[in-house]
């Protein structure tokens, strides 16, 4: 294979709303956010802020309710179904969460990986590469006959990035690759991740609860109630405008400051902005 | 992407191994299906052929001349011989005398004669003037080999008779003594070769070759050529085919024997062709129906895999060949593996089976193809899901076909046609009433499973949720009640088709055996009674007169007869009764009467008085008490030798001599051996009044008369068939020797059908009757009824008893051939296709149950905590909430459907004579239903009961 280059990614106040028999529920509420070529970055969150919606956007499993998605020069919102689903079978490959929901149980790893690969090899007719070779990247050399039941849980969730991989994709989605792994484990897969993005240049977007991954990757997204609320660079951890010029506060600031809470803004040289507190509605 | 699905077949060998089974299942139920109308109808056919007389298997070609052109004799039998598929045998003979002295003989040539004959001495003819001899006239005529015949032909006299000819004699030498090997076989033809004389034996023809016919000089000789259409065209029952085959040479058929044949065998055919599909059709529609059931538990269990697919962007066709492949493979094996063993078992494959099986299979397709398209058609996110989003309420296509169907079918049932679609009517009918009582049945239960789980009854709730709101339970409760009417539909047509057929063979036969025997109603009688003193096992009767509606029988055996009303009726028709002492032989007859003759229309005019006797041998003998004397006289008579055993006084004869005469007798007295009988009671035949008042008029036109006794009934009590009532005014039992008398009958007791006769008739006392007619019953038909019990050697004592035995019918026999006719082994084909309809439901039942417990619901249940004990007592109580209430649905559809077009089911054919039971006896048909409930629930406990340690397995996996 040779296309390995990295996909961008650009989220612009992207909203997405589950319509159910209850009412509609907002999973997103305009997300803001930028992803390099190249780049690593993990999604954190707590449970329901919209990691997972978010992943399920940029892999085109879903169309956004409102704003705009781009991953490299696709617009995911006005792509055909057909067109997103080649997308997903060359240059956008998916990992969900449990290894088991990314390979077929009954077939070999190589199998599995060879499935995957069909669409690139029919739509773009560029040799891939072959199967062991995929495995190897991912750290199961000579794994190709196993079946998912053979291997230990980090093994199984290599061999599901492995199959993320397979037709070598310009964009990984990976949802919670470490959950209910031990922490062997979840080095080999941090591991597997770091070499699949220095061999290949892939982009990489983590879905995880876990900040010690979030660490490794080093950008951290941190999505809370439907919309970017923070990021970290490099241990750093950084408020974020969003594009409507919002700006959410971490939560330990909300606790002191509680909605309603009047600041002043005094914008000093030197891109100093001080938040003064006037009053409060309460 | 073979390697995948091979994959698949293997780690899931189990699931696709039940889709296989039901695949070959579908296919060998197709294939028989197909099958068992020709094989079925061949086999009626052939019994039909083996039973019918030559007469109505062959024709016959004759001419007086063998002729050399077109539309001659010789013409047509080379045509008829070159008919393939015939057989034919040419024969020639005229009649000579020469043999017997008095008596002509035929000879005759008939082609490979050789062949069929057995010589007890010499040999064949090789030329002309040898002939071979039958051996009963050798051993009667003293010929043998060697012996010189002069043969002269034969001629016929002007009122029919053999005479001698005048064409001279030619001698012909004896080479061979003969006997037929099978006098019976068809090789000998239609017309009797061999014929039965009582003081001669078996006769039969001198048989020699066609150059010692042409050297005996003869004017006239018969040409004949038997024609016998082979097995392979009777049995098709194609009457236009063999006719036009035999009509293309010219050949006119003649006589109704041959298509009548072919015309019963052929409306045999056409009722197994048109029936059998009836309940095997919607069979094979459960079938699929299962199949479809059983696809889509694997479906709902694969559909994670199945959204991988897609996951990875894989073309469609990628996509349905993962999701189809596995099924399609197991279905594809397994079809024609079940056609092939369908082949097996009837011994041979046909297009039609090839042509059903292959339907069968494009119907499996289509199935899989329904039930593999929810995931390809479902947006990927839900796919990977696991758990569908509700789609709320979907159009209800299957369900509005299948009543439009079912509107159909009874529709044209209504309108009589018995062909097409109206078949279909009563398992139309009660599989539309199951489907959409369950339908109902789900929406109407659904506000319990929530009120069960609000009181905290989890179980239940649980299993009720299961039931009513995921469609595999709806669909599961609709198969069960579908299966179970189909069902209870044939098994109620078998009952009730089981109790007519037994009903019509025990009326049909009236016994256990029936032996045919010559010999007039006091000659069977006495031996009956000899044979049988003490009356075990044997009982008379025979037909009055020649028709078949009057039954005589030994109505005093009446408790041996095999027919439910036989103690009713021989109550209330009566047997006969002495009135009387027996009179010995050589007592003297003393009749003291006073007669006033008004006048006489000749004076030659008498009236001879005799007084008749009935011997223990049932014949009645009359003994002459003189000339009728004006005014009080004492007439005299002596009882006959014949009256050894005891007679019984018959009746008193009053025969007019010499033209007309008129007399008024009145009886006074009457002694016998010095015994005064008792002459209350005595009565005219057909009158009651004054016994003292004999009335003898117009004897000139009625030239006797008749006073009978008191043990003579004044009317005859008869049982007479209900639908037969105005026969029954008209009957009179006739009296011997007197034309104006006779006893009219009365009709004690009314019947549905009387034994032997039916629904037109009425059955007498045979011994009754005999003394009624004083002797001169004439009855046709005798014969000797008997119990299951009786003796193995009845007939040879029968014969010894001169009464020698003719014929028998086996109520075996008989029921036999009538569990083989086309009804009946259309019902066992049904009946075999919904045991296969039970085995589908089974297999739905385990597998959905099987399934169900790793719902992906049931299995979230159970990590947020809720017991797998609890769950898996819901999903097992579900399964047995679809067979408690599949089953009393499937009753009630069944009960609505028999009620509404149970005559569109294989039950009679033709008229029996006992109505059909409008119902099945419920003893009957209860135990093979309960067995039918309780196969599925035993089947559902194992399944539960064999997987108590494989709880969450689907949990682990995701481990």
């Amino acid at each position: 294979m040779t296309e390995h280059a990295g996909l961008a990614v650009a989220c612009r106040r992207v909203v997405q709303i589950y319509r159910g028999e209850g009412g509609d529920v907002v999973a997103l509420s305009g997300v803001d956010l930028t992803i390099s070529p190249g780049e690593m970055v993990a999604l954190v969150g707590p449970s329901g802020s919209g990691k997972s919606t978010l992943i399920a956007l940029l892999g085109g499993l879903l169309r956004p309710s409102a704003g705009r998605v781009t991953v490299g020069t696709y617009d995911m919102g006005r792509l055909t179904d057909r067109e997103v689903s080649r997308l997903r079978g060359t240059r956008i490959g998916i990992v969900l969460q449990g290894a088991a929901r990314n390979l077929l149980p009954y077939a070999s790893l190589y199998r599995n990986v060879w499935l995957a690969q069909r669409r690139a090899a029919a739509t773009s007719g560029i040799a891939l590469e072959d199967p062991e070779r995929v495995l190897d990247l991912v750290g199961l050399p000579g794994q190709g006959k196993a079946r998912l039941s053979d291997l230990p849980p980090g093994a199984r969730q290599r061999a599901a990035l492995a199959v993320g991989i397979a037709a070598s994709p310009g964009l990984l989605l990976v949802d919670e690759p470490t959950s209910q792994l031990d922490t062997a484990g979840r080095d080999e897969v941090i591991s597997a991740l770091e070499t699949i993005n220095a061999e290949r240049g892939t982009t990489v977007v983590v879905v995880t609860h876990d900040g010690e991954v979030g660490a490794r990757l080093g950008r951290v997204v941190t999505i809370r109630d439907g919309r970017v609320g923070a990021e970290g660079r490099n241990g750093q951890d950084f408020a974020v405008v969003a594009g409507d010029g919002t700006v959410q506060l971490p939560p330990e600031v909300l606790d002191e400051f509680p909605p309603g809470t009047l600041f002043t803004i005094d914008h000093a040289d030197g891109g100093t902005v001080t938040l003064v507190v006037g009053a409060s509605v309460n | 992407m073979i390697a995948i699905v091979a994959a698949a077949l293997r780690a899931r060998w189990g699931a696709y191994a039940m889709i296989a089974a039901l695949a070959c299942g579908i296919g060998a139920l197709a294939a028989v299906g197909a099958a068992y109308p020709r094989t079925v109808a061949d086999r009626i056919a052939a019994a039909e052929i083996s039973t019918a007389p030559l007469a109505d298997r062959s024709f016959l070609l004759t001419a007086d001349k063998l002729g050399g052109g077109e539309g001659t004799f010789q013409n047509l039998a080379e045509t008829a011989r070159a008919l393939p598929d015939f057989t034919t045998v040419y024969g020639a003979s005229f009649q000579v005398f020469g043999v017997d002295p008095k008596l002509p003989a035929v000879l005759m040539y008939r082609e490979g004669f050789c062949a069929r004959v057995h010589l007890t001495a010499g040999r064949c003819p090789r030329g002309a003037g040898e002939v071979i001899v039958p051996a009963s006239d050798a051993d009667r005529l003293h010929e043998t080999v060697g012996t010189r015949l002069d043969l002269l032909e034969a001629q016929l006299g002007e009122k029919g008779q053999a005479l001698p000819g005048d064409l001279g004699t030619q001698p012909v030498d004896v080479v061979g003594v003969y006997e037929p090997i099978d006098p019976g076989s068809d090789y000998w033809g239609v017309q009797r070769v061999f014929g039965a004389d009582a003081r001669l034996g078996t006769r039969g023809p001198l048989l020699t070759l066609p150059d010692t016919l042409g050297i005996v000089p003869h004017a006239a000789e018969g040409y004949t050529m038997d024609v016998q259409p082979g097995r392979s065209l009777l049995i098709t029952g194609d009457w236009a085919a063999l006719e036009h085959r035999v009509g293309s040479g010219s050949i006119v058929l003649t006589g109704k024997g041959l298509p009548e044949l072919m015309g019963r065998i052929a409306a045999k055919r056409t009722f197994v062709e048109i029936m059998t599909p009836a309940v095997v059709l919607p069979v094979l529609g459960l079938g699929c129906w299962v199949l479809f059931l059983a696809i889509g538990t694997r479906v709902r269990a694969d559909g994670p895999e199945s959204g991988l697919s897609a996951l990875r962007g894989l073309p469609v066709g990628r996509r349905w060949w993962l999701a189809v492949g596995a099924p399609l493979t197991a279905v594809t094996i397994a079809t024609p593996l079940g056609a092939l063993a369908a082949a097996i078992a009837t011994g041979g494959f046909d297009t039609e089976m090839l042509r059903a099986a292959g339907l069968a299979y494009a119907a499996e397709v289509v199935v899989i193809i329904l039930a593999t398209s929810g995931p390809l058609r479902s947006g990927l996110a839900d796919t990977l899901r696991r758990l569908s989003s509700p789609r709320g309420l979907r159009f209800p296509v299957l369900e509005v076909l299948l009543l439009a169907l079912t509107a159909a079918s009874l529709a044209q049932h209504a309108s009589g046609d018995t062909t097409g679609i109206g078949i279909f009517a009563p398992t139309l009918l009660a599989v539309s009433l199951a489907v959409i009582a369950a339908r109902l049945l789900a929406v109407l239960a659904r506000p319990l499973a929530g009120g069960s789980l609000r009181r905290g009854r989890l179980v239940r709730g649980l299993a009720l949720v299961v039931l009513t709101r995921r469609p595999s339970g709806r669909q599961l409760l609709a198969l069960t009640g579908a299966v179970t009417a189909l069902f209870a539909l044939v098994v109620s047509a078998v009952n009730v088709a089981a109790t007519a057929r037994d009903s019509q063979v025990m009326l049909s036969v009236g016994s256990a055996r029936v032996l045919k025997v010559q010999g007039d109603a006091a000659q069977v009688l006495t031996a009956v009674r000899t044979l049988d003193p003490d009356g075990k096992y044997a009982v008379a009767a025979g037909t009055i007169g020649t028709g078949s509606g009057t039954l005589a029988v030994d109505l005093s055996r009446s408790g041996l007869i095999d027919w439910p009303e036989a103690g009713r009726v021989g109550t209330a028709a009566g047997a006969a009764t002495d009135s009387g002492e027996a009179v010995q032989p050589g007592a003297e007859v003393l009749l003291r009467a006073v007669t006033n003759v008004p006048g006489a229309a000749s004076p030659k005019a008498s009236i001879v008085l005799s007084m008749a006797v009935e011997t223990s041998k049932h014949t009645f003998r009359d003994l002459s008490l003189g000339v009728l004397r004006k005014g009080t006289a004492t007439y005299t008579g002596r009882v006959p030798d014949e009256c050894e055993g005891g007679c019984r006084i018959a009746g008193l004869w009053a025969v007019a001599l010499g033209g007309g005469a008129w007399a008024e007798v009145s009886l006074e007295t009457l002694t016998v051996g010095g015994r005064k009988a008792d002459l209350s009671g005595w009565h005219l035949p057909g009158q009651t009044g004054d016994p003292m008042a004999w009335s003898i008029g117009d004897l000139a036109s009625a030239p006797s008369s008749w006073m009978l006794p008191a043990d003579v009934p004044v009317q005859l009590p008869v049982a007479y068939a209900r639908a037969d009532e105005a026969t029954l005014k008209m009957l009179v039992l006739p009296i011997r020797g007197a034309d104006r008398q006779g006893t009219p009958v009365t009709g004690a007791v009314a019947e549905q059908a009387l034994p032997r006769i039916g629904t037109q008739g009425v059955l007498l006392d045979l011994e009754t009757a005999l003394r009624a007619s004083v002797g001169g019953v004439y009855t046709t038909g005798m014969q000797v009824w008997l119990t299951a019990d009786a003796p193995a050697d009845v007939a040879d004592r029968l014969t010894a008893l001169g009464v020698p035995v003719v014929g028998q019918e086996d109520r075996a026999a008989v029921q036999a051939a009538a569990d083989g006719t086309p009804a009946a082994l259309t019902l066992r084909m049904q009946m075999l296709a919904v045991l296969v309809a039970l085995v589908l439901l089974v297999v739905a039942l385990t597998s959905a149950a099987a399934g169900d417990r790793r719902m992906p619901e049931l299995a979230a249940l159970r990590v947020a905590g809720l017991p797998e004990r609890t769950v898996r007592r819901a999903v097992r109580r579900a399964h047995l909430f679809v067979l408690a209430a599949g089953v009393p649905l499937g009753l009630a559809a069944a009960a609505v459907a028999w009620a509404v077009a149970r005559s569109a089911l294989p039950i009679v054919e033709g008229t029996p004579w006992l109505p059909v039971p409008g119902w099945p006896a419920p003893a009957s048909v209860l135990p093979p239903l309960i067995g039918a409930v309780a196969l599925p629930a035993l089947a559902i406990y194992l399944v539960f009961a064999g997987r108590r340690t494989s709880s969450a397995r689907p949990l682990k996996e995701k481990k």
